[in-house]
């Protein structure tokens, strides 16, 4: 009896844990995703807000898994952009200004994410330096080009203080891809999971029994 | 005393087993897929992303993967797609075609994309018929990977598929 007392306390405790705690909360926000939750989302070309042309190639890659893991079918983002260059639609600042409808129409998904990059940048503060990535996401439904739900996520990586050659080192180091990159995948794993996040699809276990968890 | 060092047992065996069942809850198996992924847009490697791609397709098939059954490394969304595409480039339809199939299978929400690109490919090529003799059928047995033909229409970055063959 001790020894099942035992086991059970530290599983309740874990549990605790380990599940999200539902919180209620008006769900208006998520009023036309519930009425019409979609299956399926293509990820168009990423807009960057930001001067940094090589920002959209870091932060997409990162972008599909966190998004399937929710539990929708994503459309390969590669041979999406093909598809789309292939009809002449190079320019994310154009894909982003179509009718929802079109995405329908070509790929036949029931939902488009837009994601705009709005900052990546290292800034100096005297001796420390802070790397930003910032990124808004708008998912817009395919056949009534509704507004289904949006995001915010901002990643930092602060540093600095070691000195002034210490400082020139890390600043030099900074300009590099891989300090943006593992700030692209934060902000992209964050971005789809409660409470802000999107609720789960088809393909995930919790698929319509999450909506408490969102707000 | 004794009852102490229970706790302790158990409790780190209800901790271990439980934060393994938190960690290990991926819906899918991913391996290199967003390293393949970062070799064509940061660094515009596609040869590189094609090879990654190529073995993670063998890593699937040798562990029974079929995304049927939920014990063995799944195929995530996209992923057969991505390959058929990659065939595709390199010029081999009936593969291309057997996987745009796969994915259809797999994700019936792909069925109109993929039907359309079926359908271009026929259109273009004149295959007709069903194409699951491809060496990519989901046999499920440790066969050998898909067909690797040296990299010769790697250089076409940006495939059109209306331009390739005319």
């Amino acid at each position: 009896m001790r020894g099942l007392l035992c086991c059970l306390i530290p599983l309740a405790i874990l549990l605790t844990g380990c599940e999200a705690v539902p919180v209620r909360k008006p769900e208006a926000a998520l009023a036309a995703f519930r009425a019409n939750p979609p299956r399926s989302i293509v990820v168009v070309p990423v807009m960057n807000d930001s001067p940094d042309v090589t920002a959209p190639t870091i932060f997409t890659p990162s972008l599909t898994q966190p998004l399937a893991e929710r539990g929708y079918y994503v459309f390969p983002v590669y041979l999406t952009e093909m598809l789309l260059r292939d009809i002449g639609l190079t320019e994310a600042g154009h894909i982003h200004q179509m009718l929802p409808q079109r995405f329908y129409d070509l790929f036949g998904a029931d939902a488009v994410l837009l994601v705009t990059i709005k900052d990546w940048s290292t800034k100096y503060i005297a001796l420390a330096s802070s790397v930003v990535v910032a990124a808004e996401y708008t998912l817009k439904d395919t056949r009534t080009g509704a507004v289904l739900w949006q995001g915010k996520q901002q990643a930092v990586n602060q540093s600095g203080g070691q000195g002034l050659i210490g400082a020139a080192i890390s600043a030099a180091i900074h300009a590099l891809v891989t300090t943006y990159r593992p700030l692209a995948q934060q902000a992209n794993n964050r971005a789809f999971l409660p409470p802000h996040g999107l609720p789960a699809g088809p393909y995930h276990p919790e698929f319509g029994k999450d909506y408490g968890e969102f707000d | 005393m004794h009852s102490a060092r229970v706790i302790i047992r158990y409790g780190l065996l209800a901790s271990i087993t439980l934060l393994t069942g938190c960690a290990s809850n991926s819906l899918y198996y991913w391996g290199d897929y967003s390293d393949s992924l970062e070799y064509r847009y940061e660094q515009e490697d596609i040869a590189q992303a094609e090879q990654l791609l190529r073995q993670q397709m063998a890593s699937y098939q040798n562990s029974g993967g079929t995304p049927a059954t939920s014990d063995v490394r799944r195929v995530p969304p996209g992923m057969y797609a991505d390959y058929g595409f990659l065939l595709f480039r390199r010029g081999d339809m009936v593969g291309a075609i057997a996987f745009f199939q796969r994915e259809k299978e797999a994700f019936p929400e792909s069925t109109g994309l993929m039907n359309k690109l079926i359908e271009r490919i026929r259109k273009k090529t004149g295959i007709t018929g069903p194409v699951s003799a491809s060496p990519a059928t989901p046999a499920g047995t440790a066969t050998s990977p898909p067909p690797a033909p040296v990299p010769a229409a790697t250089s076409t970055r940006k495939p059109a598929l209306n331009k390739e063959k005319n």
